[in-house]
């Protein structure tokens, strides 16, 4: 279960940048690259339910 | 010098393909030659460090640092993951200079860093330890041993470094054309 811990670097520095490629100024950066932190932690989680069910 | 409008603000890409090659040198290097500094920490901050987790990740006291970035073309092991890991420019670079130097890994610099693997033991090196020909060593730095040694940690270090190597190429052609607007984005896909 610790392993979850890996994807905190990838997901935040992943948000981080593809944010950034899209906006100019710090605050809608940061606010965007939030948004698509959660966007991405609820499909791992949503994922990570289903095959939890199926297997 | 370009010059890139962004609704009432304007960017300064000063030259965009000097921004753009420093980009790829070092991951904010480029948007700091074009005063966007803050953008240039950003940068510098989360594609430098994925690259250094998955560099630590690759690494360990027996083998060198850095084994999850190499390069290879040898039948076996042909290392495809560096042609992501080298987007991170300079710090990925010690693997191109291991892989010309000698790419069969047996006489690497620097201690084995970002060395390519040996594809099997019971090689003399002499700068490894080993002795004689056909013997078997554990402490060989071969694919398997490594694998053996950093166990997950390997394939956790390779992604992170690939996925570091990735990422600037969005902070490349942030630096050579400026943010992409994502209001303009919608229009032009709502004309499709």
């Amino acid at each position: 279960m610790l392993d979850f811990v890996y994807a905190v670097p990838l997901i935040a520095a992943t948000s981080l940048v593809y944010a950034a490629s899209r906006y100019e100024a710090m605050h809608e950066v940061l606010a965007n690259a939030a948004r698509i932190a959660l966007w991405i932690s609820g499909a791992m989680a949503a994922i990570f339910i289903v095959m939890m069910v199926i297997f | 010098m370009a010059v890139m409008k962004r609704g009432s603000e304007e960017i300064d890409l000063k030259d965009p393909y000097v921004a753009a090659f420093l980009a790829w040198m070092l991951p904010g290097l480029g948007h700091f030659y074009q005063g966007r500094i803050g953008k240039a920490i950003l940068y510098a901050t989360s594609i430098l460090g994925l690259f250094l987790i998955g560099v630590y990740l690759g690494s360990c006291s027996t083998f060198g640092g850095g084994r999850d970035v190499y390069f290879s073309l040898r039948p076996g092991d042909m290392r495809y993951y560096y042609f992501a890991q080298m987007w991170v420019g300079l710090p990925a670079s010690p693997a191109m200079l291991q892989f010309m130097k000698d790419p069969s890994g047996q006489e690497p610099l620097l201690g084995g860093f970002m060395a390519p693997p040996l594809l099997k033991s019971g090689v003399t090196q002499t700068s490894w330890g080993l002795e004689g020909s056909n013997s078997f060593s554990p402490n060989a730095p071969t694919l398997d041993n490594i694998r053996k040694r950093l166990h997950r940690h390997y394939e956790l270090g390779t992604i992170f470094t690939v996925v570091a190597g990735l990422l600037n190429v969005f902070a490349i052609f942030d630096a050579w054309f400026g943010p992409v607007d994502p209001e303009e984005e919608k229009k032009k896909k709502s004309l499709l």
